[in-house]
């Protein structure tokens, strides 16, 4: 197969990924086969090349060869993209001019057949050298995180770690449903609760907004955006934090059994967290990191991941503020991703269909200009809008037209 | 014109209530078909009540589809409460745009009147004044003789021989409030259409067969748009094409000669410009599912290429795949927007 035009400077790399990759197909025939590809100049096989060894061997290659294009077929990008990409711009190539073939998820772990899988696995290697070759650097920029934090929920979980944070002179916003902060603790009449009631309604770093939930709350951790909206509907102004504490507490329902508290579930979905057993919060670890969620920057006290003592709920509201205090740092530089969406002023019709399959709420609509347009720092590059924008007005910055075509060719080759 | 659908009372019954929601200032405008210099109809926004003696709701020929008119002056609820007199498959066509973001509803009642079909544009360039008769399909453009959908549209309908003004919907009623008049009892009754529409059904049932067996499949497909001559007239005149620029127009999927030449490398040669089957097949997987069957593209491909009745068949097939129907509840979403676990189980494996 054959393109036209100037083919960059290619070098393709196949990982045996120790005996997953190496023992389910012929590692030597798929670099064989890239090596008489256009523009590949380079093309060899490698034990482990996300070892240290494979890392010094990969930058060294790319500095002696002058490389402009690095393929690397291995495992799924999940695994090791950004290990090779910080590599590449360790040996000064944009970390974007690297493209990774999956040949261990995609093949080795599902095609039987040793020669299939070879076959496969040249293809989808071919795909990637083909699309490679239109690949257009990328610029990495970052924003300064925010160490501003947001709780939900003023009981007892909620209050003590406003506490915590904002005597470490972070500045809490707490949010609550109820108009009084205390939540059940105080309501049972807990001396302990009381107390901690006073303190925290006398401390100048918490801004406590009773009567409020969050109506929004788009960003990621470092950079989070919420907004505050009254049980009547009335929006507050935005406030961005860094983290977000979730403490609401929970039920218990005649039956005796605990729910989380009304209006969780969709709070959760605003964040993006994934609710299990009973609609409370999943969690990174059970034992290990009981108040992360998977989302980072998105942290879990009290009765709000099942239910709890008080003794409890303080724990890990100190867990969770702990938590916060060593992650959030002040002044630290929180990367954005370089490859996001962007719409065409002139294409766009003002459908809003991206907004229905944006999960980041990374676009928005003005409605003076009856265009779409996207946030950037909030763009994840999921490409979801690209693919359903009816007009085709949208593009996913490192997901060209030309480079899916190249790619889709190159598979078909 | 047949006793199957009589002469229109309520064609002047229609156009008096129009004045009168002028003249009382229930609505700022009336969009409506007027006859214009040479014989021909043309789309007229009417805000004096006057100019109304010029109006033709249901004129012979259908020429701009009545929602695109519609579309070029509701785009925001701006401009305030229109009147927009329309044919079934054009206020259908105006729901279905709502819903792609391209008309807000919020400020327009849409009315439909019993729509007997349209004549075919040659024979409407030869005869202005040539009638379409419903029980004739002779005298109707092919989509028009197949369709079923010619009455009970809209947020007002007038139906039948004494034209009773039904509201269909909670914004048509508030307008007959406004104005002071009593909508009539119940749905509007389509059992005198059901002989009508069986029999259309019916067509509609065999044309499909021998599309089928005449265009099915790839080789099928290649022989029937092979006359073609890519003027693009059918999307052009497609009152739901709303792109701004088509997906076939653009830059950046123009194929490079090297793939051309690839192309052509496989069966000896390839026609030039290419894509002439990618435009009509990506056509229909944009616009089925959105498709109200109006005919326009039939009626204005000048290679009489049958592409609205390949359309019309493929959007029944699309459209029963989601259990939708373009242009029905207004609040109803997308199919293609609409994620469900549980669907569309005979694709999988």
């Amino acid at each position: 197969m054959t393109m036209a035009g100037n083919c960059p400077r290619t070098g393709v790399f196949v990982c045996g990924c120790g005996p997953n990759i190496a023992g389910q197909l012929d590692i030597e025939s798929v670099a064989a086969a890239a090596a008489g590809l256009d523009g590949v100049v380079l093309a060899e096989t490698w034990g482990l090349l996300c070892s240290p060894d494979g890392k010094r061997h990969l930058a060294d290659r790319i500095r002696e060869s002058g490389l402009e294009r690095v393929v690397i077929a291995a495992c799924s990008p999940r695994d090791h993209e950004k290990t090779f990409q910080d590599v590449c711009a360790g040996a000064g190539l944009n970390p974007f001019m690297m493209e990774m073939a999956n040949i261990r998820e995609h093949v080795a772990w599902v095609t039987r057949d040793r020669t299939e899988a070879t076959a496969k696995a040249v293809r989808i290697v071919t795909g990637a050298v083909l699309r490679s070759a239109a690949l257009r650097p990328l610029e990495q920029t970052g924003i300064v995180a925010e160490p501003a934090v947001a709780v939900v929920g003023a009981g007892i979980a909620g209050m003590a770690a406003a506490l915590i944070l904002a005597e470490e002179g972070r500045r809490v916003t707490v949010l609550d449903r109820s108009t009084e902060a205390g939540g059940a603790a105080v309501l049972a009449g807990n001396p302990l609760a009381v107390e901690l009631r006073d303190r925290f309604l006398a401390e100048p770093g918490i801004t406590f907004l009773p009567g409020t939930e969050p109506a929004e709350v788009p960003g990621f951790f470092g950079n989070f955006l919420l907004r505050p909206r009254s049980a009547t509907g009335e929006l507050f102004p935005i406030v961005r934090v860094g983290a977000i504490l979730l403490a609401t507490g929970c039920v218990r329902d005649a039956e005796g059994s605990c729910h989380p508290a009304e209006g969780f579930a969709v709070l959760a979905e605003m964040l993006r967290v994934e609710t299990g057993d009973g609609g409370f919060p999943s969690r990174r670890h059970a034992f290990l990191d009981p108040v992360s969620t998977p989302v980072s920057g998105v942290l879990v006290a009290g009765g709000a991941g099942g239910p709890c003592s008080i003794g409890s709920a303080v724990m890990s509201a100190g867990a969770a503020a702990g938590t916060i205090l060593s992650t959030l740092v002040a002044g630290r530089e929180m990367e954005t991703e370089p490859r996001t969406s962007v719409i065409s002023e002139i294409l766009c019709a003002g459908c809003r269909t991206c907004m229905t399959v944006c999960a980041y709420a990374a676009v928005s609509y003005d409605a003076e200009r009856g265009i779409c347009t996207v946030n950037a720092v909030l763009c994840k590059g999921c490409g979801n809008c690209a693919a359903a924008c009816p007009s085709g007005a949208i593009r996913a910055k490192h997901y060209m037209p030309d480079q899916i075509r190249r790619q889709v060719a190159g598979v078909l080759a | 014109m047949s006793p199957i659908m009589p002469a229109f009372p309520a064609h002047s019954g229609v156009l008096e209530l129009a004045g009168a929601a002028l003249a009382a200032g229930a609505v700022r405008g009336v969009l409506v078909p007027m006859r214009a210099p040479g014989g021909s109809r043309a789309w007229s926004l009417v805000t004096d009540p006057a100019m109304l003696d010029r109006a033709d709701p249901l004129p012979p020929a259908m020429t701009v589809h009545g929602s695109r008119a519609l579309a070029s002056f509701a785009r925001s609820p701006e401009g305030g409460t229109l009147l927009a007199i329309l044919r079934p498959c054009e206020a259908r066509a105006a729901v279905e745009l709502a819903r792609l973001g391209q008309i807000d509803l919020a400020n327009v009642i849409l009315m439909t009147m019993d729509c007997p079909g349209s004549v075919p544009l040659d024979t409407h360039r030869a005869d202005r004044e040539a009638a379409p008769d419903p029980a004739d399909p002779s005298t109707l453009r092919s989509l028009c003789a197949q369709c079923q959908a010619f009455a009970g549209e809209g947020d007002l309908c007038a139906t039948g021989p004494s034209g009773s003004l039904h509201a269909l919907t909670a914004g048509g009623r508030a307008f007959l409030e406004k104005l002071g008049i009593e909508p009539a009892d119940g749905p509007p009754p389509m059992e005198r259409y059901a002989v009508l529409a069986a029999e259309r059904g019916r067509r509609a049932a065999e044309d499909r067969i021998l599309l089928r067996s005449e265009y099915g499949g790839l080789a099928g497909l290649v022989r029937l748009f092979s006359g073609c001559i890519g003027c693009r007239t059918c999307r052009t005149v497609c009152p739901i094409c709303y792109c701004r620029l088509c997906f076939i127009d653009m830059k950046d999927r123009r194929t490079p000669a090297e793939e051309l030449l690839a192309r052509s490398g496989r069966n000896g040669a390839v026609r030039l410009p290419p894509d002439t089957l990618l435009f009509h097949v990506g056509r229909m997987a944009h616009m089925s599912l959105s498709c109200v069957s109006c005919g326009l593209c039939e009626d204005a491909c000048p290679a009489d290429i049958p592409v609205g009745r390949m359309m019309s068949m493929v959007s029944e097939g699309t459209t029963g795949l989601f259990g939708y129907r373009a242009g029905s509840a207004p609040g109803e979403p997308l199919p293609l927007n609409t994620f469900l676990k549980d669907e569309l189980h005979e694709f999988e494996d």
